[in-house]
């Protein structure tokens, strides 16, 4: 179970971010403009757990595997979303006229 | 998007696709690689086509999803064909099956197909400048950089790894792709007018300099590759926030209305142009580096020709790079682009980009610390 944790480190934090945004939208929503924040602090989490536990190793049979250099392939991801978020927030703030 | 009532879903559709992203890179398997790459494809078509009021939204995400839908097509025949030879879809076992049969050949032939479809590797690039132009500049942006980084780097796992025994045939295809990429995406990027077409057709060109890269078949064509994807991101990432800043707030898209410029707005003008000097591969940006390291993996196995074309190509690129540096700094404008307000989260993120094209470039300990991680 443990190594599950360590190996799909990137898989499982994208995924808890995807179900918080799910139960955000189930349970009424939130304002864009409270919702990027948090958007950015849970990609920022998710960027930084990057850094941490980058081992080499094999699941489901070896059917999903990991090293090293695929943990930093992954990593480049996060920090390229938070970027595209803050695209957001300016289209919020500024609409472009019409 | 330029509202963004649907904030939450489009951001659950961003991540699904990294989701995906994120597997396909770990695939050891054939059919987890194929169900990871659909993940990744599928939401950002749907991403594609969030700008409900244009029209042209909805026909990139059309085209997109068409497309997708022929290469994964292509590419589950090329699996089938892999399956029906060798009897496995585990990637170690099938690298050891090969036997470079005919039909093994021909497999690999559609496999090739399919990752160029995504890669927009010339003849395979028909979608990308249209579906650039049609989509919102966020997915535009996340098309050009995460889709292609992570497409980029499994199909450096499937050739290095898995077609290892077919090495012959993939770097004579490898070459030649890679000449007519760079050639068409060049040649392209020259006449065009609208930024995003720009952008898209120099994307195209710079995927023929990552397979440079690649064709070198050792380790600096697996570190130079990843080196020149995370300059790629700093790089193409400005250059769209730029623009992205620039249509947003005015609708403005056409390379003509960067006239002047620097006038109006300095600090986007320094961006844009330090993006686009990263781009071309002029030093001391990272984008220098990069290009230098994918030349030199590429040279490795001593195809001089090849990185003669290739450097050639550095020197086509320069021209209309450039040409949009100088309609920004040097040329007037009766009508330029106003004074722009621009938020602190954006100007965050281009600063960042910023400072990642100038240090990348300068601290040889990033080059070093991904040779060491391969």
């Amino acid at each position: 179970m443990n190594e599950v944790l360590v190996l799909m480190k990137n898989e499982l934090a994208l995924t808890a971010i995807i179900f918080f945004l799910l139960i955000v939208k189930i349970s009424g929503g939130m304002a864009n403009r409270k919702l990027l924040p948090v958007i950015h602090f849970l990609l920022l989490l998710n960027f930084a757990l990057g850094f941490f536990f980058n081992k080499e190793g094999n699941l489901f049979g070896d059917m999903f595997y990991t090293t090293p250099l695929i943990a930093l392939q992954k990593h480049f991801k996060p920090w390229r979303l938070s970027y595209f978020t803050a695209f957001l927030r300016l289209d919020e703030t500024n609409p472009a006229p019409s | 998007m330029k509202r963004t009532p649907h904030l939450p879903e489009f951001v659950t559709l961003m991540l699904a696709a990294m989701l995906g992203m994120d597997l396909m890179i770990s695939s050891a398997n054939m059919l987890i690689f194929y169900l990871s790459l659909e993940l990744a494809t599928i939401p950002v078509a749907a991403m594609a086509s969030f700008d409900l009021e244009k029209k042209t939204s909805s026909e990139g995400a059309m085209k997109m999803i068409l497309s997708s839908a022929f290469s994964s097509g292509i590419l589950l025949f090329g699996i089938s064909l892999l399956y029906g030879t060798t009897g496995t879809v585990n990637l170690p076992e099938l690298s050891q099956s090969l036997n470079g049969s005919p039909l093994q050949i021909m497999a690999f032939v559609f496999f090739f197909a399919a990752f160029a479809f995504k890669l927009s590797v010339v003849p395979f690039h028909l979608w990308t400048a249209d579906v650039y132009e049609g989509s919102p500049f966020a997915v535009t942006a996340f098309l050009s950089v995460i889709s292609k980084g992570a497409v980029a780097f499994i199909f450096i796992t499937m050739l290095y790894h898995v077609f290892q025994p077919m090495l012959h045939i993939w770097y004579m295809m490898l070459v030649i792709l890679a000449v007519l990429t760079m050639v068409t995406g060049n040649l392209f990027a020259l006449r065009q007018q609208n930024i995003k077409r720009f952008l898209a057709f120099s994307s195209i060109a710079q995927v023929g300099f990552i397979l440079v890269g690649i064709s070198s078949y050792g380790t600096m064509g697996v570190v130079s590759a990843t080196y020149f994807i995370l300059v790629y991101i700093f790089s193409n990432l400005a250059a769209f926030g730029v623009a992205s800043v620039i249509a947003e707030k005015t609708g403005k898209e056409k390379i003509d209305d960067y006239k002047g410029l620097y006038q109006t707005n300095p600090f986007l003008t320094w961006m844009m142009a330090l993006a686009l000097f990263s781009l071309a591969g002029i030093p001391p940006t990272a984008g220098f580096f990069g290009k230098l390291f994918l030349l030199t993996a590429g040279a490795s196995r001593a195809d001089y020709w090849f990185i003669l074309i290739a450097a050639l190509n550095m020197i086509i690129s320069l021209y209309y790079y450039l040409k949009v540096v100088r309609a920004m700094f040097m040329d007037k404008n009766e009508n330029p682009v106003e004074r722009l307000h621009t938020s602190n989260s954006v100007k965050l993120g281009l600063i960042i980009c910023g400072a990642g094209i100038v240090f990348t470039g300068l601290f040889s300990w990033i080059f070093d610390y991904i040779k060491s991680l391969s």
